[in-house]
């Protein structure tokens, strides 16, 4: 006769620790060697921590707005660090010799990045749309408070764009939801895409004059193009546009000024920690797309291609960034006609996007190697053609393994923006170093330095936890 | 070689007419020939090495055949980009190791081809994935990760991930062989399922039990090469060669 088999049924596993003694014993107290190990720590962080402290917090002098509260205090008790010369020197510090007039500008462009990052890069947190209206009215209505209506107006248009272009998308779509713009024929959407661009620059021209209509003119025509060649998009993906084109435009219009009424503020003037962040920042969306390609660039089996791709990388691996910059300051307008001049910002961040396009290639290629064949041949054997196999399929595996890698990346980069120093741009520490040689303040490099080392930090920390995070969300949607 | 291509009446939807395949100096496939007409049913048995996958990975252009000529519903195969795509449009394939997305959900491996190959409204692709999930017995795994489910139900959504694509051929490559004993049951009657539906199905397998029930013909290859081919009943009980009586004595013996 058969009987019948019952599974038996789970048991808790045993507690081996447990309470803060548990946790000591097993952390820090395993083995006569660790134990040695955890005294020799505590010794060394008795030894070395509390003189600092001292000197950076609690001997410190905070109060006054000149040398003399320094000195008069150093002749007393508090030896410590003189913070006084950063607080004096904190608008130079921040925005280089932006005129101080103008800085509002340079604040309303990072508060609207601020804003426009949480709205992308914390997709989990700000899912439901109407959390993302809450956002949009939160960010309008603060840059409304502190900077006006105009620049609220702004944002509350920067914000409220997805919304319209989805929408838009969904209508040219039609209620069937059938391929809308993409399916319209070639001809009337190139034109409906140059009229768009048409319409908009001669509005501009109308109401604002000349500056800064081809720029907005470019910017619908590419939204137009958008619209009609892609099919039906979600109002996450506009955002992720707009963030790309739009943001960057703004950028670029409220810092350089020179349009819409807002005096010009030549890049001479910038400096600082706004510089270093323009840099950066700039320097990570240009480069990465662009390591991308290279890296497609670099499997691909077409030869000519391949070898530029591969020359590329292996010549800008191959010379140090400062030689790059210096290519870019002094030799790239050697090259060009007299009067054709860019700009020795724009050159330096060319320069800077293209190197690390080739660090950022090599690191995307090591995540599409690791890709097993079987992918491709699913995704051919499934009708699938290059570029949408390669962006809904591979990339996204692909660049999804190599997020420590890019992440190393992306803080080099920040790190390095500080070499745009030796041809003359002045980044935050640039800047400290220049306000360490003014004879008023003579003596007080450790400040400087401490305090631009930890504004560095603190981002580098930042995008560190970024990418633990992105680690942590796409690992465990695998298991 | 027997000679006994077409032998159904039926319209031919797969003629493959003297292809050769080289892998540098190796010659994987020697002048073969082979007719498949349309719901039938073929299986394609040898020891490996013999390039019955290869063969099968021909008829999608996965692999490129160097010489010959191989024609799938009408269309012939060339470098032509276009008719690559019209092709593999009618040709659905399995795998051994089901090349299941693994960064989408098995709702979403369903409807990413529908959408964006097919320009299929997403309602429209969902509706049409829950209708073959339903098919393949694994409606409840439609928001799991293919990681979190079992070889035979990734095999399984690997099946209706083509059925979505509504090819007319369907080719399988080993698709059990990766499987658990217990699993490849539930992937096999799904296909003998697919089978009754009318489906052409070209099938690389060593599964003998489902050459003998669902088969029209087997064919059996060594080195490159049709040995023999014939219906399951002749082959498996009267094979006509010594080679193809070895291989069946292998596999059969335990």
């Amino acid at each position: 006769m058969i009987r019948e088999w019952k599974p038996k049924p789970a048991q808790p596993s045993p507690i081996l620790e447990t309470g803060f003694g548990g946790w000591l014993a097993k952390n820090l107290f395993s083995s006569i060697g660790n134990s040695c190990l955890t005294l020799l720590g505590i010794a060394f962080l008795l030894w070395a921590l509390p003189p600092f402290l001292r000197w950076a917090i609690f001997d410190a002098n905070w109060g006054g707005d000149s040398r003399s509260a320094c000195d008069a205090a150093i002749e007393g008790v508090k030896t410590g660090a003189c913070w006084v010369f950063i607080k004096v020197r904190a608008g130079v510090f921040l925005y280089g010799f932006y005129p101080e007039p103008e800085r509002w500008r340079v604040d309303f462009i990072f508060v609207l990045l601020a804003f426009a990052l949480l709205q992308v890069l914390v997709p989990t947190l700000l899912h439901p749309t109407r959390r993302q209206f809450a956002l949009g009215l939160v960010a309008a209505g603060s840059a409304a408070a502190l900077f006006g209506l105009i620049p609220g107006g702004v944002v509350l248009l920067y914000f409220f764009l997805p919304f319209l272009l989805a929408w838009l998308a969904g209508w040219i779509s039609g209620p069937a939801g059938r391929g809308g713009g993409a399916e319209l024929a070639v001809p009337l959407r190139v034109a409906l895409v140059l009229g768009g661009g048409g319409v908009a620059y001669l509005l501009i021209i109308s109401f604002f004059g000349r500056e800064g209509a081809l720029a907005i003119a470019l910017f619908v025509a590419l939204l137009a193009g958008l619209l009609l060649t892609t099919r039906r998009m979600a109002a996450a993906t506009w955002r992720w546009i707009l963030l790309g084109t739009l943001y960057p435009l703004l950028a670029y219009f409220f810092l350089l000024g020179g349009v819409f009424g807002l005096p010009l503020v030549e890049t001479h003037f910038w400096g600082g920690l706004s510089l270093t962040l323009v840099v950066a920042g700039s320097g990570m969306i240009t480069a990465l797309p662009i390591g991308i390609l290279l890296a497609l660039g670099r499997r691909s089996r077409l030869p000519v291609i391949n070898t530029l791709c591969v020359s590329f990388i292996e010549f800008v691996r191959g010379v140090p960034l400062v030689s790059v910059l210096f290519m870019a300051s002094v030799m790239f307008p050697l090259l060009l006609p007299e009067n054709v001049n860019f700009d020795k910002l724009l050159r330096a961040l060319v320069g800077i996007a293209f190197f690390y396009a080739a660090y950022m290639a090599e690191v995307i290629r090591g995540g599409l190697q690791a890709i097993p064949k079987g992918q491709y041949e699913a995704a051919e054997a499934l009708g699938w053609t290059y570029w949408k196999m390669m962006g809904l399929i591979i990339l996204p595996q692909a660049l999804r393994l190599v997020i420590p890698g890019l992440a190393n990346n992306f803080l080099s980069l920040l790190k390095d923006t500080t070499l745009v120093a030796v041809i003359g741009l002045l980044d935050l520490l640039g800047i400290a170093k220049a306000a360490m040689a003014d004879v008023q303040w003579l003596g007080f490099t450790k400040e400087a330095y401490i305090f631009a080392g930890l504004v560095f930090w603190i981002f580098c920390f930042a995008i560190s936890r970024y990418s633990v995070y992105l680690e942590r969300k796409y690992h465990t949607s695998y298991q | 070689m027997a000679d006994n291509n077409g032998q159904t009446g039926s319209e031919t939807i797969i003629d493959i007419v003297g292809v050769n395949k080289w892998f540098g100096d190796f010659h994987v496939l020697k002048e073969i020939n082979l007719r498949v007409g349309k719901g039938e049913k073929l299986v394609i048995c040898g020891p490996s090495g013999s390039g019955k996958s290869t063969l099968i990975r021909c008829i999608n252009r996965l692999e490129v055949h160097q010489k010959g000529r191989i024609t799938v519903d009408g269309i012939e195969l060339t470098n032509d980009v276009k008719r690559i795509d019209q092709v593999r449009r009618e040709v659905g394939m399995l795998f051994q190791n089901f090349n299941l997305f693994p960064h989408m959900t098995v709702l979403e491996n369903l409807t990413l081809s529908p959408v964006w190959i097919r320009k299929m409204p997403l309602k429209e692709a969902r509706d049409l994935a829950f209708q073959y999930l339903e098919r393949v017995k694994i409606p409840e795994l439609a928001d799991k990760y293919p990681g979190q489910c079992s070889g035979g139900q990734q095999q399984r959504v690997a099946i209706a991930r083509c059925l979505c694509m509504n090819p007319k051929i369907m080719l399988f490559d080993e698709p059990t062989s990766a499987l658990d004993p217990e699993m490849i049951k539930e992937v096999l009657d799904v296909m003998v399922d697919l089978a009754r539906s009318g489906m052409t199905m070209l099938c690389v397998t060593h599964e003998m039990g489902f050459a003998r029930t669902v088969a029209d013909r087997v064919v059996f290859m060594d080195a490159g090469e049709i040995v023999e081919e014939n219906d399951p009943e002749t082959f498996f009980n009267h094979p006509q060669y010594d080679r193809t009586q070895l291989f069946l004595s292998q596999i059969i013996s335990h």
